[in-house]
């Protein structure tokens, strides 16, 4: 089943719920982590959201847009059912849990135009520290675009928003990024 | 932290709780239904277009010193606000629709509004030809005449002001075309006096024409006409059977109820 798309994968879940296990599997981990990268809920609440987010991928099989990529579609449906978990709530998410990895905060500094000012360690640190400061509709754009790797037409699909208001919000996100990173560092 | 198999135990749940994937036509029927909802908001549009072509084109823009002190108080004036905020919300309706078709997401506001205003242009421009711009006026204003006096068109008003020399109504008779009878929109009847107006060679001045006068009010019930213009949008008001009841209506020679019907203007 591995060289299977994701899309062969819908097809036949259609036909066998059965393969809906590899397309479960397939996106697990990844959206686990997306989860726990755009709340801050606990674990268990996480696997909680992830369930809910599968079973409802799986009642909507059949409205899925093979125009689309599937990730896209299944990020947008964890993304809105973390939105619905927390109005259920009556709350919105506080504190992030945004680690960085080396590899990331590279990527991410050099995309600002960062890396050679300061320290890397200095900058992860700071980076990590910006992320959780910066408005929820910068953080997630940069989530989407630097942590799991989308490209702008699919965080476009993903939030449901014009590419180009992807594009500015993006660049706004950096901005925001970068006067945090700043403002840090002076106080350091 | 996250140590079992979610995977596995989704599975489960669908399988214990018999979930199925919702059918496809349910899905489809909504796509459908967004569709045509933002098609018939584009064809309303597109009517409200019309019609405001049609009250624009027959803005009395020739006469428009007599009636205003200048050029923008007189647009300002006589703007079809009405037909305006109509075409507003069904230009918003139709981005709404499209907003929530599937991938309707994809386009800014802006482009949105400004491609449903011009389809909207353009349909509205082809009905406007085709006559349904004046169809609508007509009809709405027979139909509904004091809707649309006062929401729809309330600068018909502005030709009810005898004293200040602004008439408009229907013939009841006519002697040729200097003399003759009018029953003005609240129903009162006038002599007017028409030697001196000038009258597009088209108009005729006969029983059953509508049609509105600068000139000057003579008496009582005397208007001297020095320009005679057919009656354009707001027309269907004098169509009304009701129009031709009450005290205007009981004259020498007809009773009331040859008075009535579209048979008598026609």
């Amino acid at each position: 089943m591995q060289d299977k798309t994701d899309q062969e994968l819908v097809a036949l879940t259609l036909e066998n719920q059965g393969y809906f296990l590899y397309l479960l599997k397939r996106y697990e981990d990844k959206l686990k982590r997306y989860i726990l990268r755009i709340s801050n809920v606990s674990g268990d609440e996480a696997e909680d959201i992830l369930q809910d987010t599968f079973v409802k991928v799986y009642r909507n099989l059949n409205d899925f847009d093979q125009n689309l990529k599937f990730s896209s579609w299944i990020y947008r449906i964890t993304h809105n059912e973390v939105i619905s978990h927390y109005r259920r709530r009556q709350a919105r998410p506080e504190g992030y849990r945004l680690e960085l990895s080396e590899e990331l905060a590279h990527k991410l500094a050099s995309d600002l135009d960062t890396e050679r000012e300061i320290d890397l360690g200095l900058l992860r640190d700071n980076l990590e520290a910006a992320l959780s400061n910066i408005d929820e509709k910068y953080r997630e754009v940069i989530i989407l675009k630097f942590f799991e790797g989308l490209d702008y037409r699919e965080i476009s699909d993903v939030l449901k928003k014009p590419v180009g208001t992807i594009g500015t919000l993006i660049n706004r996100a950096k901005n925001k990024l970068r006067e945090e990173i700043g403002e840090k560092i002076r106080v350091a | 932290m996250l140590n079992h198999d979610i995977s596995r135990d989704v599975l489960k749940t669908i399988e214990e709780k018999h979930i199925k994937p919702k059918p496809r036509w349910t899905f489809l029927l909504k796509d459908y239904a967004i569709w045509i909802l933002g098609a018939f908001s584009l064809i309303v549009g597109s009517l409200a277009f019309s019609v405001i072509i049609y009250m624009l084109k027959n803005n009395d823009w020739e006469v428009y010193r007599h009636l205003s002190g200048s050029l923008p108080g007189f647009v300002v004036i006589t703007m079809p606000y009405f037909w305006l905020i109509f075409l507003a919300i069904f230009t918003l309706a139709v981005h709404y629709n499209f907003k929530h078709t599937k991938t309707g997401y994809r386009y800014r506001l802006p482009a949105v509004i400004a491609a449903s205003m011009v389809l909207s242009v353009v349909l509205g421009g082809i009905l406007y030809g085709a006559g349904v711009g004046r169809a609508i006026d007509d009809v709405l204003s027979e139909k509904a005449p004091g809707f649309y006096r006062v929401i729809v068109n309330p600068r018909m008003d502005m030709w009810a002001r005898p004293d200040q020399g602004f008439l408009l109504g229907l013939i009841i008779d006519a002697e040729g075309r200097e003399d003759f009878r009018l029953l003005d929109f609240d129903r009162r009847l006038w002599d007017i006096s028409a030697h001196d107006a000038k009258i597009p060679p088209f108009l005729k001045i006969e029983a059953g024409s509508r049609i509105k006068m600068i000139g000057d009010k003579t008496g009582e019930n005397g208007f001297r006409a020095l320009i005679i213009m057919p009656v354009g949008p707001g027309r269907g008001m004098l169509h009304h059977p009701g129009f031709m009841l009450g005290p205007g209506c009981p004259m020498d020679k007809m009773a009331p109820g040859d008075c009535m019907g579209p048979g008598f203007i026609k």
